[in-house]
């Protein structure tokens, strides 16, 4: 099918201003690539947690780290800024399936509280804190938010490493020995990058 | 420059015949096929349309990682040899399982490999170029411009043995950047 040629200066001259667009578009931001991951959960399965026991109570204390920078090469570095952000969302205490007719019925409270590295001027952050409700029984998965989740936090990465202290105390049917379990923390995460570093 | 390619260059870029005078004017054919190689459209084979002159409006099917689509509309302001044009892109690429592709070619570390397998991307681009040939027949065009570019890779989950002992579930990853686009395409009209 074939038609004539008509010509016109309207079309040509919102060419001209989207031309201009592209060319002030490409020469002005600057190239980048931005990856976002909204939740994902890193678990150590089996960690041995020695619970101390008086009486019938019993309380622990232990340091949980979670490689972050080992599944987000790019969280590596430790500094924040909006190119580079970290949150801790929530952790997960479970019940390890091998373990049948294992509760954690005897866990009162616990918190959760983020180290900074040896040395920092940083400061410690309570990011979450659990207390046992009334009634709840045969418990096997706790899921506890954080408190802190709209923070950044990339400053307290070492290495992409972050480091919690993961404290608490209860009673009851307490664990022997010691207290087996899988823990798990989930963050957010966003690194930004100019295209020249992510090409090189 | 080859004897061979600088033929061919040269009768792209020779002007259409000359017409009697006194003769209409050849009208533009209305419809063509183009073949384009770019990035990202990666090879892409389209119908083309033109319903006005000056203004090609195409659609095609892409390949590069996995089956897609590709749309634009572009913008030629006048007939000549050499002309230049301006286009508005659209293009996605459908959800498929890229893990061994992203592996080879990225070098994607071991520990990293069972959260890459399903992946899809779109983008929107604007483009400058300049077109050589004949509207009458076969011309190529050659394009650069930015892009804004998306990509979702299928989250995934992975328990990795001792001694790391870890489980990483890992949810949708979504890519965003603005980056640089580029294509070349070679186009015949009928």
């Amino acid at each position: 099918m074939k038609r004539p040629n008509p010509t016109g200066p309207a079309p040509r001259r919102r060419a001209s201003a989207l031309a201009g667009l592209l060319v002030a578009a490409a020469g002005c931001g600057g190239f980048y690539v931005e990856a976002e991951q909204p939740e994902a959960c890193i678990t150590q399965n089996a960690v041995e947690i020695p619970v101390t026991v008086q009486g019938v109570s019993g309380s622990f204390s232990q340091e949980l780290s979670y490689d972050i920078g080992k599944w987000f090469p790019d969280l590596a570095g430790a500094t924040a800024s909006p190119d580079r952000i970290v949150r801790f969302l929530r952790l997960q205490v479970k019940v390890p399936a091998a373990q049948v007719g294992v509760y954690l019925d005897w866990l009162g409270t616990f918190d959760v509280t983020l180290l900074p590295a040896p040395g920092s001027a940083l400061q410690e952050i309570a990011v979450l804190r659990y207390q046992k409700g009334p009634g709840r029984q045969l418990i096997t998965e706790l899921d506890v938010p954080s408190t802190v989740s709209g923070q950044n936090l990339a400053e307290y990465l070492q290495q992409g490493v972050v480091h919690f202290r993961f404290a608490g105390s209860g009673q009851g049917v307490l664990p022997a020995g010691a207290w087996v379990v899988n823990v798990g923390g989930c963050f957010y995460a966003k690194v930004r990058k100019g295209l020249g570093d992510v090409l090189r | 420059m080859r004897p061979v390619a600088l033929a061919a260059l040269l009768a792209v870029l020779a002007p259409a015949p000359a017409r009697p005078e006194g003769a209409p004017e050849a009208p533009d054919p209305q419809f063509g096929v183009a073949l384009t190689l770019g990035v990202p459209d990666g090879a892409v084979l389209a119908g083309v349309w033109s319903p006005w002159h000056g203004l090609l409006l195409d659609a095609g099917f892409a390949y590069t990682l996995s089956p897609g689509i590709v749309a634009g509309v572009t913008f030629q302001p006048f007939q000549w040899v050499v002309v230049p044009s301006i286009r508005a892109e659209y293009g996605h690429y459908f959800t498929t399982d890229v893990g061994e592709k992203i592996k080879t070619w990225a070098s994607v570390p071991p520990e990293l490999q069972p959260f890459i397998d399903q992946a899809s991307y779109s983008w929107w681009s604007g483009l400058l170029g300049v077109a050589f040939g004949s509207r009458q027949g076969f011309t190529f065009r050659l394009e650069g411009g930015v892009g804004w570019l998306t990509l979702y890779v299928k989250g995934a989950s992975a328990t990795i043995p001792p001694p790391d002992n870890v489980t990483v579930t890992i949810g949708d990853t979504r890519f965003t950047g603005l980056i640089p686009v580029a294509r070349l395409s070679f186009a015949y009209y009928f």
